[in-house]
């Protein structure tokens, strides 16, 4: 298929209208609206205390919040997965009787789309079944998953024979069965390589765990019995926030109990009302360039997020997304949830996870049959790589946007750039040091970068924002039960977004299989950068995997030697697919992988040269890249020189417009944003009187409020190697040229947006105010 | 006993010291602790004063000492929360030299209240406790069977140790992967670093923590580092002066896993002081809680700031997985003290879009503190509204004499604030308001010390409280009836050196640690021979010093099932270790995990693991037939009543108030009554008694007025 060439934005485009039962979970992704549909047999329980005075509130509500934070104590005491509890990829919550989030942890965020939409598909679609004592398994992503190792695990709490409220949880397994060993399969073509989905059927039934269905739930996967602990652990999991609820339903009464959910839903449907008020009405859009759909493929495929802000009301689709293809799609509830995860923490971090007043205000309106909401039949299992990050990259960067745009300071100042848009990762199996199988996920990237904002860097290995309490592995923990050798984990220096604010780099790691059997199964590779900057921030790295077979490190390591660097090392250096057939791996192979850092926000021609310099005298930052990237330059005493810094880099803008065919004699003069004037960051100015957006910097005309900015910029297309000289050439991957693009003020050459794109594409648009 | 036992415990202000004389009679002593002279004056004054209330000199005091026991705590502590420790170089395998500085990720929101974790760019990493240009990475490399894949390369540890000398570090870390399987690098390490300079503080991993997981057992490392130098010096400082006033024994430190160790085993690792002072806390509840006959207690300290809680199930206090303090997160055999932002100083606010009263996390902190001690608070606290309730008196003196001389509470700031920050928004009586406050808080409080309990698997009911701290004992009968505890234990006028107190009954015990890779079916031989290797260790070192013969040895494992990462600590039974011990050791564990998870978490068929083994020789010193009690006899202990308020709409409760020092032993008072004590007050409301024990302590039934869970 051919990539798109549209550039109107998503929102204005004419679209089918498809009716609600179109959205059946069944064919399409499950996408409900308007109330809950419960058969007559089943009560919901709607009874709630709207009097409930200050202080019980508060008792309630915190205890409320205190069953959830006991549920994620369970399961972090007795589940067994790597990537369950080394890293925290799990979440629990409690919903309202009809599938409001009411409280959600502080573990996986896009997990949040998921649990409500299993929930309510199980209250729809298996209503005349739901009893108490039972529980529901599911973990179809067309229901309700990004993919089939995140295993959904819902309760219902019935109080006097109604359901009063839910508690649930998603936990990713380690191997639910598929093509490759751990359960991502970048070589499916479509769900039936994938491990199995289960729509939701009962595993406990009266308080007991149903034994043949969790026969046939174990026999696909490659680690049963983890499966079955974990399946245990979540169980108690479910069963201790249950308990708390109906503590606090037994001292303060059902109606107290229920009208305290509703006000603290409320609450939060009206804290994101505020923030919604304090954002410009406008159109704000984004779009990665994804590559490779499944082994062997060498395709390119567009994926783009754009929401429409219409007063106290946010409308996301997915328009402008590629159709579903290959192993690179995942559940739309996980994109839901990726934007739903963002608003969370990024613009409501006060709530503590009470997420379902805000989402509300947000209506889901996606394309069927394309990489963020496919139809069924679609592979999906790899997603928690490739897919679900654009979407969490994707839904960051816009509600980022919409935080700059805010009149509301500390909201501008939570804004953080975007964080990788794919998760590098190795998967590597076999038998370990003690003959026992195992399925090792390396979760080294949950250290992760560290995302910038508008007034300050991002750090190395400062997490994600999107798994807030995520936790990176120890090297000892995974050695002591995989058999692998680390030979480093670092920071990998110039990875992080350059930009005014750069972002924390990333890191890399070496190891080599030692003393058991490895098969690397899975392993990540690309050409396109995807992790976006901001208004002119760098992108973030790319993942890289290297593998030199049959190296000399042993002989090396018996000469006492402990190797860095893989270009020293004797042996042959594979050449890794993008998305390759898994093989297996010996002592003496030495692999590398890297995990990635987020974007930078703003020119890095605009950063503060002594922070440039510190950057260097860290390690941070390479010589190279302080010069080629921030025109820093030094004294002899090593210090910057600030006048040769300042007419470097004001060359460099004079350079880069007349590469933009936009050459001037001399730059635009700075000129003083009025205090308190309404912007995007420090990047533009909008200018209601003339109705125009501006460059922040020189006050040059960008053209109408509703018009493509960009049109009246400076543009340099570039290949998408010179951005950093270590970068492969894309052609390695794919067949389509795909090429990079800044965008400047054409006053002060200073660059404002960013895009990937295929040449000829008109400039995407990403900013439109109504 | 034969002879004086001493417990000194060096707080930021105040140095205490508990005196147990030959005869169980105890005395207390306080002086102002003393940073200017490596804590000196503050010790030995503390010793002195409470030498004089048993009416001895210094000269006899000393000679007629048979223990003392001493930790510093707060000294150690202090110094890395206020980042004031030494200069740190580190030694570490090469390509890992960026470990610390990862913090697994979790520097932002580690050390943060619940209320901050979502607040991705509000939080920050710390900085480092060691800059990366002073972290040198060495050839050499162990694996996780104790194999060495890559030899040390001594050149470059030399070439480090000159490096780091040259740039004038105080101390020197050396932190190698897998050393825990086989320390001998590290130890090379160090013969080299000593080599070249004798006098310097080096610290190696292995020495400080034996657990697997290389951030927390490097973080631990360098924390040893940091806090290395000055402990080191206060404490040989201290053990000197000893010496020349005429005491013959060691001075033993009281150390974070609840045991005691002589200086001399100690010295060079003054990071096990760390959090002891708490432990001494814990120790102190444990031995009331023997004389009760009851073996499973919640400890709570509530102060100012902070909310400590313990647990001590089966008569022992629990084992941390790990130790927090400030942003760091490290392993070290050590007792769980859990530390939760809520003390008296929480302020009280609105949220406005809920409408809800919240009660923290912010704290008017020490300074400006609550409103009513008149320093510039302008924000409700918790200790506002207690004030307001009736519950601290109207006449109490806070602060000692050292602390601006003393001073009482300004009833008229803490109104003020309470009106106008939430009774009046809220529409809600001033006492209503104050109540709401407490009722918040005290639910908070019940709350995490149920996630800590609940979350352990236990059932909070089986629980006594035990209630200390200056605030503690306010609150104590409202958290403790949320939680459904029955029995609440306020320890007697040791409430105010509590933790010397605790120290002075600790046992001496020492901890020799391994971690192990021993999985199911368990080869009898494999665990004798991984138990016999810390006998041989532990014997090696104590022969020099110690009768060996003299110890009780207790033996624990770590087990989980496996691929777990949560363990659980079983005690070995005493005797040879045969097959039939390790099958009783496992079903003890199948056992102890079902009563904590229940039925539904046991998959049967699973192998168990044991992960780490410890090897406990411990002498235990509790001293029996405790007289702990000078009643203040001839003074009045009913001091009339005041209004104190319990209820929310219910109004003003005349209650009986009594000055709880000089009450009588056996004496027992009912509810509604405040009994007021030199530092706290014990509230006991309608409906419930307390009694004041033979020991001094006081203990509260809330007779059935507690509420479930």
């Amino acid at each position: 298929m051919n990539p798109t060439t549209a550039t109107a934005p998503s929102a204005d485009r004419e679209r089918p209208q498809r009716p609600p039962e179109f959205w059946d979970g069944t064919d399409h992704a499950f996408n409900p609206t308007g109330p809950v549909k419960v058969p007559p047999n089943l009560t919901l329980n709607t009874e709630a205390e709207t009097e409930i005075d200050p202080i019980t509130y508060e008792v309630v509500r915190h205890g409320l919040w205190n069953a959830n934070a006991e549920h994620v104590r369970e399961i972090e005491n007795l589940a067994v997965s790597q990537i369950t509890v080394e890293i925290r990829d799990f979440q629990p919550c409690i919903m309202t009787e009809d599938a409001e989030l009411l409280y959600f942890g502080p573990c996986l965020q896009y997990m949040s789309g998921m649990l409500d939409m299993m929930t309510r598909y199980i209250l729809e679609n298996r209503g005349e079944r739901v009893v108490d004592g039972d529980m529901w398994l599911c973990n179809d992503p067309i229901i309700g998953t990004a993919h089939q190792p995140d295993v959904g695990l819902m309760c219902p709490v019935f109080v006097e024979g109604e359901v009063f409220c839910w508690v649930a949880n998603i936990s990713h397994q380690n191997d639910i069965g598929g093509t490759v060993p751990g359960s991502f399969c970048p070589n499916a073509e479509d769900a039936f390589w994938d491990p199995p989905s289960f729509p939701p059927f009962k595993i406990v039934e009266d308080n007991q765990i149903v034994s043949d269905m969790e026969a046939l739930y174990r026999r696909c996967s490659r680690t049963p019995e983890n499966l079955s602990l974990d399946l245990r652990a979540t169980i108690a999991g479910n069963n201790a926030a249950r308990s708390r609820i109906l503590g606090l339903v037994d001292k303060y009464g059902k109606a107290v109990v229920k009208g305290v959910m509703r006000r603290a839903l409320d609450a939060s449907q009206r804290a994101f009302e505020q923030a919604l008020d304090t954002i410009p009405d406008g159109v704000y859009s984004d779009r990665l360039i994804q590559e490779v759909s499944r082994t062997g493929d060498r395709g390119t495929y567009p994926v783009q997020t754009t929401v429409r802000k219409v007063g106290r009301e946010l409308i996301w689709d997915n328009v402008g997304t590629h159709d579903q293809v290959g192993a690179i799609n995942v559940g739309f509830a996980a994109w839901r949830g990726a934007i739903l995860g963002s608003i969370n923490v990024l613009m409501l971090p006060g709530q503590m996870g009470c997420i379902g007043g805000a989402a509300r205000l947000c209506k889901f309106d996606p394309e069927p049959g394309k990489i963020t909401s496919p139809d069924w039949g679609a592979a999906v299992s790899p997603a928690g790589v490739y897919a679900t990050e654009t979407a969490v990259s994707l839904g960051n960067a816009l509600v980022s946007k919409m935080m700059l745009a805010s009149s509301d300071e500390q909201m501008r100042a939570n804004a953080v750039t975007p964080d990788g848009a794919q998760w590098p990762c190795h998967f590597v199996a076999g038998d370990n040091q003690r003959g026992d199988y195992y399925v090792g996920g390396m979760g080294d990237n949950m250290l992760g970068g560290g995302s910038a904002t508008f007034g300050r860097d991002g750090e190395f290995a400062n997490g994600h924002f999107w798994i807030p309490e995520g936790r990176g592995p120890n090297v000892e923990a995974y050695e002591a039960d995989w058999p692998i050798l680390y030979l480093f984990r670092r920071e990998h220096p110039d990875s992080g977004g350059a930009g005014r604010q750069r972002a924390g780099n990333g890191g890399e790691i070496a190891y080599v299989p030692h003393k058991g059997e490895s098969f690397l199964g899975l392993y990540c590779n690309e050409g396109i950068p995807k992790t976006t900057g901001l208004f002119g921030g760098d992108p973030g790295s790319i993942m890289a995997t290297r593998v030199i077979q049959n190296s000399d490190l042993r002989e090396r390591f018996a000469a006492g030697e402990m190797p860095q660097d893989l270009d020293q090392l004797e042996g042959t250096e594979l050449e890794v697919d993008g998305k390759g057939d898994g093989f297996p791996v010996t002592d003496d192979d030495v692999l590398y992988w890297n995990w990635l850092a987020p974007g930078g926000y703003g020119d890095p021609l605009t950063r503060d040269p002594e922070a440039v310099l510190t950057d260097v005298a860290e390690g941070a930052v390479s010589p190279r890249a302080a010069d080629d990237l921030y025109a820093v330059k030094l004294n002899e005493a090593g210090g910057v020189d600030a006048e040769a810094t300042a007419k470097l880099r004001e060359r460099r803008l004079l350079e880069r417009l007349r590469d933009c065919g936009a050459e001037r004699e001399q730059l635009a003069p700075l000129v003083q944003a009025p205090a308190g004037a309404e912007a995007f960051g420090d990047a533009y100015l909008i200018d209601r009187d003339a109705g125009v957006l501006r460059c922040h910097r020189c006050a040059t005309d960008l053209g109408p409020l509703a018009a493509n900015a960009k049109e009246k910029m400076a543009v340099l297309e570039r290949p998408l190697r010179s951005l950093n000289p270590s970068h492969p050439d894309p052609a390695k991957f794919v067949d389509q040229e795909v090429v990079w693009r800044d965008y400047c003020c054409p006053g002060c050459g200073v660059r404002l947006a960013t895009e990937t794109a295929y040449p000829g594409d008109a400039p995407f648009q990403e900013l439109r105010l109504d | 006993m034969a002879g004086l036992v001493c417990g000194v415990d060096i707080g930021g202000t105040f140095t205490d010291c508990v005196l147990i004389g030959e005869d169980g009679r105890v005395a207390y002593g306080k002086a102002l602790s003393s940073p200017n002279d490596s804590f000196q004056s503050g010790f030995f004054g503390s010793i002195e004063s409470a030498g004089e209330q048993l009416g001895m000199s210094s000269a006899d005091l000393y000679t007629r000492m048979d223990r003392l026991i001493s930790h510093g705590s707060t000294v150690a502590t202090n110094i890395v929360v206020e980042r004031k420790g030494a200069a740190i170089g580190l030694i570490t395998t090469r390509g890992f030299e960026d470990t610390v500085r990862t913090m697994r990720g979790l520097g932002r929101p580690t050390g943060e209240p619940p209320e901050n974790l979502l607040r991705f760019a509000e939080t920050r990493k710390p900085e480092p406790l060691v800059p990366i240009e002073r972290t040198f990475g060495v050839a050499e490399r162990i694996d996780s069977d104790g194999d060495v894949v890559v030899e040390l390369d001594e050149a470059a540890v030399a070439e480090a140790a000159d490096k780091l000398l040259a740039a004038g570090v105080d101390t020197i870390a050396i932190a190698f992967l897998w050393s825990v399987r086989n320390g001998a690098h590290e130890q090379r390490a160090r013969e080299i670093v000593n080599e070249r300079a004798p006098d310097v503080f080096v610290t190696i991993s292995s020495d400080i923590s034996k657990a697997v997981g290389e951030y927390e057992r490097f973080v631990a490392t360098l924390i040893n580092s940091y806090v290395g130098p000055v402990t080191s010096t206060y404490l040989h400082g201290v053990q000197g002066r000893l010496a020349d006033v005429g005491f013959a024994g060691e001075l033993h430190i009281m150390q974070c896993h609840g045991g005691m160790v002589p200086l001399g085993l100690g010295a060079d690792r003054p990071i096990f002081t760390i959090g002891s002072g708490p432990v001494g806390g814990l120790i102190g509840c444990a031995r009331i809680a023997e004389d009760l006959g009851r073996n499973d207690i919640i400890a709570s300290d509530m102060g100012g700031t902070s909310f400590d809680v313990g647990i001590i199930k089966d008569g022992e206090p629990l084992a941390a997985d790990d130790t927090l303090l400030g942003k760091w997160r490290y392993r070290v055999p050590a007792v769980e003290v859990i530390s939760i932002g809520a003390g008296g100083g929480s302020i009280a606010w609105i949220d406005e879009l809920g409408g809800g009263l919240r009660v923290g996390p912010q704290s008017a902190s020490s300074l400006p503190g609550p409103c009513c001690y008149d320093r510039g608070g302008e924000e409700p606290t918790v200790t506002d509204a207690d004030l307001i309730l009736g519950y601290i008196a109207p006449e109490a003196t806070f602060g000692s004499k050292g602390e601006r001389g003393g001073f009482q509470p300004r009833r008229d700031l803490a109104e003020k604030a309470i009106k106008e920050k939430v009774a009046d928004p809220l529409g809600l009586s001033l006492t209503d308001a104050a109540l709401g406050i407490v009722e918040v808080a005290n639910a908070k409080m019940a709350n995490a010390l149920e996630n800590e309990i609940i979350g352990r698997g236990f059932d909070p009911r089986d629980f006594v409280l035990m209630s200390y701290g200056g605030a503690g004992p306010f609150h104590a009968a409202g958290y403790a009836a949320n939680l459904g505890v029955e029995t609440i234990v306020v320890p007697g006028e040791a409430a105010s050196v509590w933790s010397a107190f605790g120290i002075s009954q600790a046992d001496i015990r020492y901890q020799y640690e391994s971690s192990v890779v021993l999985i199911e079916p368990f080869e009898t031989s494999e665990v004798r021979g991984a138990f016999d290797g810390l006998y041989d260790q532990a014997r090696e070192a104590l022969a020099a010093r110690e009768d060996v013969d003299a110890f009780e040895f207790r033996r624990f494992a770590r087990m989980r099932f496996q691929w777990q990462r949560h363990e659980l600590e079983m005690r070995f039974p005493d005797g040879p270790i045969t097959a039939a011990t390790l099958e009783d050791v496992k079903r003890q564990f199948v056992d102890l995990y079902t009563e904590r998870y229940g039925e539904v978490a046991l998959l049967p068929g699973a192998r168990v693991e044991i992960v780490s083994i410890r090897l406990e020789p411990a002498i235990v010193m509790g001293s029996s037939n405790l007289d702990r009690l000078d009643v203040a006899s001839g003074e009045e202990f009913r001091k009339g009543s005041r209004e104190v308020y319990f209820e929310r709409g219910q109004g003003a409760v005349d209650a009986a108030v009594y000055n709880g020092d000089a009450m009588p032993l056996g004496e027992v008072v009912e509810g509604p009554a405040v009994i007021d004590l030199a530092i706290t007050g014990i509230v006991v409301p309608p409906g419930t008694t307390c009694e004041r024990r033979q020991t001094g302590d006081f203990v509260m039934n809330l007779n059935n007025q507690s509420e479930s869970a």
